[in-house]
């Protein structure tokens, strides 16, 4: 909203969800996000950021409200269409926050070749294509490995080179830098940067208030109340103290180290 | 439960083979369907689950412990097909990996417990618990009877396995070549450990996971339900096609395996003789474990208590051992050169 | 603590030090803990056989070239070929093939005999000496355990070599079995197995199923040791024996509710990455010149031992 960068990628106007037989997690949320943008979701635990996540991401569908993406009106059967669908995953990129359900295959390799596959693309494309990802994560040396004696940060490592393979125009990151020691997220900061540098539309949620204001330039804040209290530039937002103890994102002693 | 190879001999092994591929084909196809998109990551936690439950310790009276199956557990929380490829999967990944039951004995071993065990536990739990509610006390008794018969009808299964290998294989001295009980040993003692230790414990594992799921997470049993509350009764006439054979097999497998026993090993020599015009000694001998045609084959290895036989034996295996190891040793040696050669990795 | 208020006062009895009260440790003793160390023994066991494994079958030498199928065949018929064979002298030199294949392999071989012959097998040659002897197998006497007339048995109770002959072909046949699963797990990666199997056309679905199991397989095994070790740790008095089983049950319904989830959520991190409900994977690796070297002189082998079994 601060800068129009470019058409829009997510629209959602008046959405609401509610999982069958509990209370809504998400009311009434109204937002654009355009292409390029670099946004963050913020709100105390529980506020529905993972929901909203995956509405974006296609794994779930609003309860009511009307969502487009890409500049069509998406609906609940539309997922029933494989190509519809497969089309709309290679184009969204999500990065779960735990890192242990996204890596399902035996072998790093697999993983990564696993979306690639399922788009049918041909063995010898596959395999440059996961050479160069493997490249630039650094991670060459761990593709005949097994997923579950990774360390946390090769895990995270895993997960993004499974998804930026599939070289999605959005990436969704549900808690970053979660359980990542701090050479790993400074590492993992200039990456999401020079994604962003290169035309990816960057939409994360997270509870570090630290990490907000160098992957994001927008900022959307939930209530408790599952309503959006806030959306507005990321510095505005990291500045008003009060709006952000209202929220129970913070408490009192924040704000004192800023000055 | 898990047999281990050497106590079956080939015909019970290879029979079981024959009855689980059709039922692991009408699983798949089934689990398939009814999980649609989902069977991959559901069916794979499952199996997964199985593994560990059987690594379980339940306490018993008496101080001592044993594990359980929970076959007739995931019957109940996602079906008996859902149980059949999960159990199965679980038991093929501890035979090849913790030699935990055989290789051979593998689709035995599942017949017992991934497919009568789920089976008759639950149907057993669905006409005890009837209509009652899930978390129920009705339900809670269905959970515990259907585990406990669930598991002694598998291991009797088992047991009758056992205790016609001494009926079936003997060499010609009257020496069983496999199992050495009989029936009238197998049976009495697996189900007294059964139904006095193993049982209980199958049983009461099964109630309390039932009753704690069905207070934590009650949606878990919803996408059973549905599908499966027809009941018992339109179970059999949906299934009869494929229920009706494979308890004709189960109950015609011993039978057809004396008769099959001597009939298999004239049919295979004379059948090569006449197309090759000769028998390779080789095949002749694998016959011979079947009927033991030959008057004078015995344990050659320790005869009849002489020195020279146990000498023999000896010397026999030695030589053996030693012509092996330096075949195998060459081989080492042709393929790593090899691979160096070609400088993959 | 949520409301961010603040955090309360801490009670009296948990900032005092507990200091030198030993009857916890004495009663943890007492405790009836053993079907929790045996519990967390074989989970244990899980993930420690998986981390040697990973460390054999990384190395290069000679099994681990072999491709995977080919290895599996070889292994299947020298297994069939055990369930079959009745002479003790070729059922021991079978069991002696994995032995040298483990050390040009370089497993550790000592090893490898104490992990197979020493568990499972003995266990089978342990139960089935009553079997084996005059109480189901006569024969001329090879040894006596008891006189003839003792304990009331006319002919008492001895071993004939027929009867020990069984016994031992038992656990012959059981620890060759063992080996050879054992030999191809340690040389050959959980997922090259599958591959291996995939090739052999078992369908791709159950493939996948079988990996997907191994893989989340050691996941909740640290879900359950993580239970097991906090009531183990917690186990300082001693409980009531339904009060354990109780736990047992409740920790496995645990594990299934968790696996439950776990399961949802892999099904949406597939479903992101494009799944449409087709299993795929990356193709096999070829048969090359050393896996024909290794087939036909394994052939051979087989071809030695099954004249052998019919060799007077």
């Amino acid at each position: 909203m601060t800068k129009n960068h470019g058409s829009p990628v997510f629209e959602l106007d008046h959405v609401s969800f509610s999982y069958p037989g509990s209370r809504p997690v998400l009311r009434d949320i109204d937002f654009t996000i355009r292409q390029k943008e670099r946004v963050c979701i913020l709100g105390a635990n529980g506020c529905g950021k993972s929901t909203l996540l995956k509405i974006l991401a296609g794994i779930l569908s609003p309860r009511e409200g009307t969502f487009h993406a890409f500049q069509r009106k998406i609906s609940g059967h539309d997922w029933n269409d494989d190509r519809f669908s497969s089309d709309y995953h290679r184009r969204v990129g999500f990065i779960f926050q735990n890192s242990e359900v996204q890596l399902f295959c035996s072998t790093v390799k697999d993983e990564i070749a696993f979306g690639l596959l399922q788009q049918k693309l041909p063995s010898d494309t596959a395999e440059s294509r996961i050479r160069d990802i493997s490249a630039l994560l650094g991670i060459e040396n761990l593709l005949n490995q097994t997923p579950f004696k990774l360390s946390g940060g090769e895990k995270k490592k895993v997960a993004l080179a499974s998804v930026l393979v599939m070289n999605p125009d959005v990436l969704i990151l549900d808690e970053p830098t979660n359980g990542l020691d701090p050479r790993t997220q400074a590492w993992l900061i200039r990456l999401l940067n020079s994604l962003s540098a290169a035309g990816k539309t960057l939409i994360s949620s997270t509870h570090n208030l630290e990490l907000v204001s160098k992957i994001s330039d927008r900022g959307i804040l939930f209530a408790e109340d599952h309503r959006i209290a806030s959306d507005s530039p990321i510095a505005d937002l990291l500045g008003n103290a009060d709006l952000l103890k209202s929220v129970n994102l913070v408490d009192e002693s924040y704000g004192i180290g800023l000055k | 439960m898990h047999i281990p190879d050497g106590y079956l001999g080939p015909q019970t092994t290879i029979p079981g083979f024959a009855v689980m591929v059709p039922a692991w084909a009408v699983a798949f196809k089934k689990v398939k369907a009814k999980l649609e998109r989902k069977n991959i990551p559901t069916l794979a936690l499952c199996s997964a689950f199985s593994f560990l439950v059987m690594m379980f310790n339940v306490p018993v009276a008496g101080g001592s412990s044993a594990h359980a199956v929970g076959a007739v557990l995931i019957a109940i929380l996602l079906g008996p097909w859902a149980a059949t490829v999960s159990v199965s999967t679980a038991l093929l990944i501890q035979a090849l990996i913790f030699g935990d039951g055989g290789i051979l004995s593998y689709g035995i071993n599942c017949l017992n417990m991934a497919v009568v065990m789920p089976f008759t536990g639950y149907y057993l739990y669905k006409l005890i618990a009837g209509k009652s509610k899930i978390g129920s006390s009705r339900n809670i008794a269905a959970s515990f009877f259907g585990s406990y018969f669930g598991l002694n009808i598998a291991a009797f299964c088992a047991s009758v396995e056992f205790g016609i290998q001494p009926l079936l294989f003997q060499d010609a001295a009257g020496h069983p070549l496999y199992c050495p009980y009989p029936l009238s040993v197998s049976i009495p003692s697996m189900l007294f450990a059964h139904g006095m230790v193993a049982g209980p414990i199958e049983g009461i594992l099964a109630a309390a996971a039932v009753t704690y799921i069905a207070r934590v997470t009650p949606q878990i049993f919803s996408g059973n339900a549905a599908p499966e509350s027809a009941g018992p009764v339109s179970f059999f006439q949906r299934y009869r096609n494929i229920l009706i054979p494979i308890i004709a097999m189960i109950v015609l497998t011993p039978l057809g395996l004396i008769a099959s026993g001597t009939a298999w090993g004239e049919w295979g020599t004379d059948e090569i003789k006449d197309a090759l015009g000769y028998v390779p000694q080789g095949l002749a001998s694998l016959s011979d474990q079947w009927n033991a045609l030959m008057p004078d084959y015995s344990l050659p290895a320790l005869g009849d208590g002489t020195f020279g036989s146990v000498a023999g034996y000896l010397l026999s295996a030695f030589a053996g051992i030693l012509l092996i190891s330096a075949l195998i040793f060459l081989m080492s040696r042709l393929v790593t050169k090899g691979r160096k050669g070609t400088g993959r990795k | 603590m949520h409301d961010g208020k603040s955090i309360g006062k801490i009670p009296d009895w948990l900032l005092q030090s507990s200091g030198e009260s030993s009857n916890g440790i004495e009663n943890r003793s007492r405790a009836k803990t053993h079907f929790l160390r045996r519990t967390l023994k074989n989970i244990a066991g899980v993930l420690e056989n998986e981390l040697y494994c990973e460390k054999y079958a990384a190395k290069d030498s000679f099994l681990q070239i072999i491709d995977p199928r080919v290895k599996l065949c070889i292994f299947l018929a020298f297994l069939v070929f055990g369930g079959m064979a009745g002479k003790l002298a070729v059922l021991t030199v079978l069991a002696a093939v994995p032995i040298v294949y483990a050390g040009l392999s370089g497993l550790a071989v000592k090893d490898f005999f104490r992990r197979i012959w020493l568990v499972v097998p003995l266990a089978v040659f342990i139960v089935s000496l009553p079997g084996t002897s005059s109480l189901l197998i006569r024969g001329r006497p090879l040894f006596y355990l008891l006189p003839p007339g003792g304990l009331g048995l006319k002919e008492g109770l001895y071993f004939s070599a027929g009867g020990l002959g069984t016994a031992f072909r038992l656990m012959l046949r059981t620890g060759i079995s063992l080996s050879f699963a054992f030999l191809l797990f340690l040389t050959t990666k959980w997922s090259k197995i599958t591959a291996g199997l995939a090739s052999m056309h078992l369908p791709p679905l159950v493939v996948s199923i079988l990996n997907m199991a191994y893989r989340y397989l050691f996941l909740l095994a640290e879900i359950a040791q993580g239970m097991m070790e906090a009531r183990y740790l917690r186990t300082t008095g001693k409980l009531k024996l339904s009060d354990n089983r109780h736990f047992m049950a409740h920790s496995a319904a645990y594990l299934f509710v968790e696996g439950h989830f776990v399961s949802e959520e892999v099904y949406e991190a597939m479903c992101c990455r494009g799944y449409t409900g087709n299993a795929v994977g990356l193709s096999a690796s070829r048969i090359g010149q050393k896996d024909f070297i290794f087939l036909t002189m394994n052939a051979v082998i087989l071809f030695l031992l099954i004249a052998g079994e019919h060799l007077k």
